[in-house]
C-alpha cells in the first residue's frame, strides 16, 4: 500500500555511516508513519544511536539522505526542522551542579518556550516533588536523571519524539509509567515517537511499527501487527487417552504429553471436544498457544532476540 | 596495597600526554635560562651558581606550583569522570592507600621535572664549558630538599582538586600560590608558608648558602604538611558521603 | 487531524520563535555557570596580582618619586605571570561544563555549532573585559594611594586595550583546544607555558619577544626604562599599535579556524 509522503513522519533512503573502513549504519531505508510509536530495535553496537545522530545531524551520513516531518535535512534548515523535535540520545545530558530546574530553564529559553512549560513537564515525569526540586542534578540517581532527559525532550509537546532507551536506568513503576506515557502520546497530541531499544519485550509493549536493525543493516520493518501475524498459533490439548485422541483427530502431532492441532474456532473448538467427549476421551487441558516473539523475530531475523 | 594502588594509577596515565609536559617544560625552562645566561654573561659572574640561577628562578616560583596542580588536577579528573569515583571508593583499598596513590602518582610527576631540571643543567652547564667546580654536593642538596617540597605542593593540590572538582580553578589557585610564596619568602617566611619551601629549598635567589637550620626546617615542614594533607583527605574520603557526579 | 498537520509542517518548516538571540544567548551562559564560582577564582588571582604590585610600588627609589610609569612599567611583568592562565581558566571552565555535562548533543539540536562557539568566545572574552577593567580602575587608585601622579585617562585607555587584545588571544587558544579536544589539561598546560615563556621572554631581545604571545603585555607598552648607574628613569615612548594588529590578527585567525573545526567536529 503506497503511503503518501505528508503521512511520514521520518525517511532515509540510503542512509549509510562509515568511519574508515568501517560502517556502522549500511544503506538504511526507514520509514517512521506519523503518529504511531516506531520501536527500533537492534543489538547493542547495531548502530540505532548512530542513526538517530544523523537524523538530527549531529553526525554527517557518508551517502544517503534523510528527511524529517516532511523536510528533507540539510545543515540550512536543519535547527528549524528541529525545534518540532524532542531527543533523548544515550546517557542524558545535564548540568550536574544546577537543579532540575534550572537545567530545563536553559532548554526553555533555547527552544522559546513558556515557563509553564517546565512545571508542566516536572509533574509529567514525577520530578515536581519540592525535596528533588532543590537537589542539584548531580545528587540524582540515574533513573532521575533519565526522567529529566525524558522532560527535557517532552518541552513545548513536540510533533516527533527520538527517544534512545528511554526507561534505561528506571525503576519497574517508572518503566511502566514511561512506557505507557509514550503509548499516549499519540493519542493526547498527535506526537510520532522513534523509540530505539535493544529489548523486544520492551518494543512488544510499546510499538506500533518496528524496524530491526542488526550489523548496520535494516532487516526487517513494518508494523508490529504484521510481526506478530508471521508467528504461527495452535491449540495444545491434553486428554485422558492422547493415543485415542491422536487417531480421532486428524493431522495431531504428538508433543511430549501435549497434542497439537492447528488453531480453530470457538465452533471448531467445541465440536472437537464434544466428538472427543462421545469416544470417551475425556478433556484434561484445552490451551492455545502462539509463537513467541523471540522465535517470530528469530525467524525473520536469524539472530538472537537478546542483548 | 598501596603498591597496588600505586600500580593502578600509572595504568590510568598511559597514552597520556602528562608524562612528556613534565619532561619538556621544565627542559624549557632551563633552556630559556641557559640561553639568558648565555646573554648576560657580561653583567653574570660566569659560574655554576649563576647557571642554576637563571635556569630555576621562574620556575620554582610560579610555574612548578601551576604545574603540579595541573598534573593533580588530571589526577583527580579520571575520578570525577562518570562513575569512575563510585568505583574507586568500592574497590578493597583504604581510603588512605586511595589518596597515597595519588600522592605517589603526583610525587613521580614531580620528581620527573626534577630530573629534568638536573639533566638539563649538567648538560648545559658542560656544554657551555662553565667556569669553576661543579658543586655537586650543593646541586644535590638543593633538587633533594625543592623535590621535598614540591611534595608539599602535590598533596595541597591533591586535596584542593579532589574537593573543589573543576579542573582549571585550582590551576589558577596554584599560581595564586606559587606567587603567596614568594611574598611569603619576601617577607620572611619563606621557611614557614608551604608553597614557599620549595623556593627556599631550591635557593634560586642564591645569595646565601642554605643554614643546616634551614635544612631541617624546610625537610621537617615538608614532612608535616604532607602528613597533614594526607591525614585531612583521608578523613574526607572516609566520612562523607561520595558523591560520584557533581 | 489535517488542521495539526498543517501546524506540524509550519513549525518543522518556519520554527517556533527563531533560534536564541546573542544577548539571551549571553545571558544563558552565565546561568551555566552558576555556582562554579569561576568570577571568584578570577578576583582571587587579580587580588594577589594587585597585592603584588602595591607592595613593589610601596618600596619608592626614593621619597618625592610620583612617576606613575612605575606602575606601567610593572605591570606587564605581572600580567605575563597570571592575565594567559587566568584567561585559560576562564576559558576552559566556560567549555568544560558542556564536556562534563555531556551536553553537546542537546544544545546542537537547539544552537547551531557556529552560533555557541561564538557564544562562548563572547562571554569569556566580556569576562576577561570586566577583569581588565577592574584591574585598570585599581591600577589608577594605586597611583593616588602610592602617591605618584594621577595616570592620565589616554594611556590607562591604551593599557585597557593592550591587556584586553593579550587577554582575548589567549582565551581564543584556550577554547580552540578546550572544544576541539574535549579536555582541559592541553588548556590549563597552554595557559602555564604561555605565563612562563612570556615572562622569561621579557629578558629577550623584542625579535624572541614577539614570538611570544604573552611577551605583548609588554611589547605593547607606552613604557620603557633607563638604568643610569643606581638612577631609573621611565621613559615614554609612542604606542606600538603595529604588534596590536598583527596580535588581532592572530585571535582572528586562530578563532576562525577553531570555529570551522568545532561546526564539522561529529558526535
Amino acid at each position: 500500500m503506497a503511503i503518501n509522503a505528508s503521512e511520514i513522519a521520518v525517511a532515509t533512503r540510503g542512509l549509510t555511516k562509515s568511519y574508515g573502513d568501517e560502517t556502522v549504519v549500511s544503506n538504511l531505508d526507514m520509514t517512521v508513519p506519523r503518529g504511531v510509536v516506531y520501536g527500533f530495535l537492534g543489538p547493542n553496537g547495531a548502530g540505532k544511536s548512530t542513526t538517530m545522530k544523523m537524523l538530527l545531524g549531529l553526525v554527517h551520513p557518508t551517502d544517503g539522505q534523510a528527511s524529517v516531518l516532511g523536510v528533507p535535512m540539510t545543515p540550512d534548515n536543519r535547527l528549524t526542522v528541529l525545534r518540532s523535535v524532542g531527543t533523548l540520545i544515550e546517557s542524558p545530558g545535564c548540568y550536574p551542579h544546577l537543579t532540575a530546574r534550572e537545567n530545563l530553564e536553559i532548554t526553555r529559553k533555547l527552544r522559546g518556550l513558556p515557563v509553564s512549560e517546565i512545571d508542566d513537564v516536572l509533574h509529567v515525569v514525577r520530578l515536581d516533588d519540592p525535596s528533588v526540586q532543590r537537589k542539584k542534578v548531580g545528587h540524582f540517581s540515574l533513573g532521575m536523571k533519565q526522567r529529566l532527559g525524558i522532560a527535557a525532550a517532552l518541552m513545548g509537546k513536540p510533533p516527533l519524539l527520538l527517544l534512545d532507551e528511554p526507561t534505561n536506568g528506571l525503576d519497574p513503576s517508572g518503566i511502566h509509567e514511561i512506557r505507557a506515557l509514550i503509548k499516549r502520546l499519540p493519542q493526547m497530541f498527535g506526537t510520532t515517537v522513534v523509540v530505539s531499544s535493544h529489548l523486544l519485550s520492551e518494543i512488544d509493549q510499546m510499538a506500533d511499527h518496528v524496524g530491526i536493525i542488526n550489523k548496520s543493516r535494516m532487516v526487517w520493518q513494518g508494523s508490529m501487527a504484521s510481526l506478530h501475524a508471521h508467528g504461527k498459533h495452535w491449540f495444545a490439548l491434553r486428554t485422558t487417552d492422547n493415543a485415542l485422541a491422536a487417531q480421532a483427530l486428524g493431522g495431531a502431532v504428538t508433543d511430549g504429553g501435549e497434542l497439537r492441532i492447528k488453531a480453530v474456532d470457538d465452533a471448531a473448538a467445541g465440536r472437537i471436544t464434544l466428538g472427543l467427549a462421545r469416544q470417551g476421551i475425556g478433556i484434561v487441558r484445552l490451551e492455545s498457544r502462539e509463537e513467541s516473539l523471540e522465535d517470530i523475530f528469530l525467524h525473520l531475523t536469524g539472530i538472537e532476540a537478546t542483548l | 596495597m598501596l603498591g597496588l594502588c600505586t600500580h593502578a594509577e600509572f595504568m590510568k596515565l598511559r597514552h597520556s600526554p602528562i608524562w612528556l609536559v613534565y619532561l619538556l617544560l621544565p627542559a624549557a625552562s632551563c633552556f630559556i635560562g641557559c640561553a639568558n645566561y648565555t646573554a648576560n654573561l657580561g653583567t653574570l659572574t660566569p659560574g655554576w651558581t649563576n647557571l642554576w640561577t637563571q635556569q630555576t628562578i621562574f620556575i620554582c616560583y610560579f610555574f612548578l606550583p601551576a604545574l603540579l596542580g595541573a598534573g593533580c588536577s588530571y589526577l583527580w579528573r579520571l575520578e570525577h569522570t562518570g562513575s569512575n569515583w563510585n568505583e574507586l571508593m568500592c574497590s578493597p583499598v583504604s581510603a588512605g592507600c586511595i589518596f597515597g596513590a595519588k600522592l605517589v602518582t603526583g610525587a613521580v610527576l614531580s620528581a620527573v621535572s626534577f630530573a629534568s631540571i638536573a639533566v638539563f643543567y649538567v648538560a648545559s652547564g658542560l656544554v657551555l664549558d662553565t667556569p669553576g667546580t661543579f658543586p655537586a654536593a650543593q646541586i644535590a642538596l638543593y633538587l633533594w630538599l625543592g623535590f621535598l617540597g614540591s611534595l608539599v605542593i602535590v598533596a595541597l593540590q591533591l586535596v584542593i582538586s579532589m574537593l573543589v572538582r573543576s579542573f582549571a580553578a585550582p590551576v589558577g589557585i596554584a599560581l595564586t600560590g606559587g606567587v603567596a610564596g614568594l611574598v611569603a619568602t619576601m617577607m620572611g617566611a619563606g621557611n614557614v608558608f608551604p608553597y614557599s619551601l620549595v623556593q627556599t629549598a631550591m635557593n634560586s635567589n642564591n645569595l646565601v648558602d642554605l643554614s643546616p637550620a634551614t635544612i631541617l626546617q624546610v625537610a621537617v615542614l615538608s614532612v608535616v604538611y604532607v602528613a597533614i594533607a594526607c591525614v585531612f583527605a583521608t578523613r574526607c574520603l572516609s566520612r562523607y558521603d561520595i558523591v560520584a557526579t557533581m | 487531524m489535517g488542521e495539526r498537520h498543517a501546524r506540524t509542517t509550519k513549525a518543522a518548516t518556519q520554527g517556533v520563535g527563531g533560534e536564541l538571540g546573542f544577548l539571551p544567548a549571553l545571558g544563558l551562559e552565565t546561568r551555566k555557570l552558576r555556582h562554579k564560582h569561576l568570577l571568584l577564582v578570577a578576583i582571587g588571582m587579580l587580588a594577589m596580582q594587585l597585592l603584588w604590585l602595591a607592595y613593589v610600588v610601596l618600596v619608592h627609589p626614593s621619597d618625592g618619586f610620583t612617576d606613575y610609569r612605575i606602575l606601567l612599567f610593572q605591570i606587564p611583568l605581572l600580567n605575563a605571570v597570571f592575565l594567559p592562565l587566568l584567561s585559560c581558566v576562564v576559558s576552559s571552565t566556560e567549555c568544560d561544563v558542556e564536556t562534563r555535562g555531556n551536553m553537546f548533543k542537546s544544545l546542537l539540536t537547539m544552537q547551531r555549532a557556529g552560533a555557541l562557539f561564538w557564544i562562548k568566545w563572547l562571554f569569556s572574552a566580556g569576562l576577561m573585559a570586566a577583569v581588565v577593567t577592574l584591574q585598570t580602575v585599581v591600577l589608577a587608585i594605586l597611583a593616588g594611594a602610592g602617591g605618584l601622579d594621577a595616570i592620565p585617562a589616554g594611556e590607562l585607555a591604551v593599557y585597557w586595550v593592550s591587556t584586553f587584545a593579550v587577554c582575548v588571544f589567549c582565551t581564543s587558544l584556550a577554547q580552540a583546544l578546550s572544544l576541539l579536544t574535549r579536555s582541559q589539561f592541553a588548556p590549563m598546560v597552554v595557559g602555564v607555558a604561555l605565563s612562563f615563556f612570556g615572562l622569561f621572554s621579557m629578558y629577550f631581545p623584542e625579535s624572541v619577544m614577539r614570538l611570544v604571545p604573552s611577551a605583548y603585555f609588554a611589547l605593547l607598552s607606552t613604557v620603557g626604562v633607563s638604568v643610569q648607574g643606581k638612577t631609573v628613569m621611565y621613559l615614554s615612548h609612542p604606542w606600538p599599535w603595529g604588534y596590536l594588529v598583527a596580535l588581532l590578527a592572530a585571535t582572528t585567525a586562530v578563532s576562525v579556524l577553531a570555529a570551522h573545526a568545532f561546526k564539522r567536529k561529529e558526535l
